[in-house]
């Protein structure tokens, strides 16, 4: 009798708490229940990506797990002990978001966010997996933990998750919904150089994960990265000043000269463009059409104004076209 | 007369040295706005953004190093670091998310064991493998 009533008071105790932590607010999970009711047109019903390996986590390497189960997919052979060195961080028994960034950038692919569950699901549908960061309990007190998303089914409302020690971990989508929302939807697209570009990436978001590859060194990536971008985005004009400096610091001028002249035809008024045609000019002795150029750059004016006035000034003071000017 | 001259020779000299200094061996290389700067908007003109972002450089490998990352390695993954994510994580490495996966509930009292048990069933969390319900390899 007493035990029943100790019992009761537990129960009670229990739910007093667990309604406190907040569970009132976070019961909702109105993007499954859109994603479901009305799935988006184009998207597939269900979509799985079974030929993703896995890496079953140690210890506190979900991270390298992760990130090993992604890279793997996109080409690059590597595994989690590996890149745990460049990745891990000990004394936070884990590993950053930006590391799982940088760890891409350092094996040549490219980190793309994709935020959401409806965007998320268009990728996988389109054949890429995507890893996520999840905080698997209550905010209160957060347990991080990184998955790469595989699968779902809009129908039997699940996911499937490379996740752990789990090869297929097939877990509600309301409780991603509610793990992942707890990360902000964090998520990233490991993206090889030559594409394909995820569909929801923008110009600017794989333009700035390609300048990650310059910053590690690999201008061959960078090169083929942002080429990719020209082909995607041929409107874009940052695509090609890109490539242009890519080659400039790799000695081809000629092929930078025909870059940054295309670039030039689409808008001639751009000062980035203007002023780093002067200067491929000049390097390649056409003094007259680099003092043109830098002409119009200094004219053009906008942040970069002090360097196309010093450009000018180095046109206007380079001894090989005192001759031709 | 004498002095005057020799003056005259000394403040040409001292031009010439700094016009030379101004002028690059390889000018067209200087002043190329390269893709940092492009694509993060940043103009090189401004120092002060220039010192802060080393400062944070310098912060985060430090902290890096602090937490048992080794020298050559942090070093390393500061250098992938855009300037916008240093800034970031010069404040938040102690505190921004750190992946890992199991172990940090082991030491919970029970009451917070029985909390996320049930919030684990409602479907709130997934903190314990045993409570995914239609998992063809539950872990």
């Amino acid at each position: 009798m007493a035990n029943a009533m100790m019992a009761g008071r537990l129960v009670r105790l229990i739910a007093a708490v667990a309604v406190s932590v907040g569970l009132a607010g976070c019961a909702a999970t109105p993007i499954t229940t859109n994603l479901t009711a009305s799935p988006p047109p184009g998207l597939p019903i269900v979509a799985e990506l079974g030929d993703v390996p896995f890496f079953p986590q140690t210890e506190y390497f979900c991270g390298p797990a992760a990130l090993a189960t992604a890279l793997n997919d996109s080409g690059v052979n590597v595994l989690p002990d590996v890149l745990a060195q460049s990745i891990y961080t000990p004394g936070r028994q884990g590993t950053l978001q930006t590391e799982i960034l940088t760890g891409a950038r350092r094996h040549g692919r490219l980190a793309i966010p994709v935020g959401g569950m409806a965007a998320a699901f268009s990728e996988v549908a389109k054949g890429n997996p995507v890893l996520l960061l999840q905080n698997l309990s209550l905010e209160l007190m957060p347990q991080w933990h990184y998955a790469v998303l595989v699968g779902y089914d809009l129908k039997a409302k699940t996911v499937v998750l490379r996740s752990g020690e789990t090869k297929r971990l097939v877990l509600e989508m309301k409780t991603l919904e509610h793990t992942w929302r707890r990360a902000e939807f964090w998520g990233v697209i490991v993206a090889k150089p030559e594409g394909p570009v995820p569909t929801n990436a923008g110009v600017t978001q794989w333009l700035e994960a390609a300048l990650g590859l310059e910053r590690v060194g690999r201008l061959d990536d960078a090169l083929t990265a942002y080429r990719t971008a020209i082909h995607q985005w041929p409107d874009e004009t940052a695509p090609l000043i890109a490539t242009a400096n890519v080659l400039i610091a790799q000695g081809a001028l000629a092929e930078a000269e025909g870059v940054l002249v295309h670039a030039y035809n689409q808008d001639a008024e751009d000062p980035i463009i203007l002023n780093n045609l002067a200067n491929v000019y000049l390097e390649r002795g056409k003094c007259k059409q680099a003092e043109i150029m830098a002409e119009a750059a200094v004219a053009a004016g906008g942040p970069f104004l002090a360097i196309s006035n010093d450009t000018l000034a180095t046109v206007r003071a380079a001894p090989s076209c005192h001759q031709s000017i | 007369m004498f002095n005057t001259i020799k003056s005259k020779s000394v403040a040409v000299l001292v031009i010439a040295s700094v016009v030379q200094s101004v002028v690059p061996i390889v000018p067209a290389m200087a002043s190329v706005i390269g893709n940092e700067q492009v694509l993060e908007r940043q103009s090189v003109a401004d120092s002060r953004s220039t010192v802060e972002a080393f400062m944070s450089r310098e912060d985060v490998r430090s902290q890096f190093e602090s937490l048992g990352v080794n020298p050559d390695e942090a070093a390393q993954r500061v250098a992938a670091l855009s300037d916008a994510e240093v800034a970031k994580l010069a404040d938040q490495i102690q505190s921004s998310p750190a992946g890992q996966g199991f172990g940090t509930i082991i030491g919970a009292a029970v009451l917070i064991f029985i909390v996320l048990l049930i919030t684990d069933l409602l479907g709130f969390t997934h903190v314990f493998g045993f409570t995914n319900k239609g998992s063809a390899n539950p872990g």
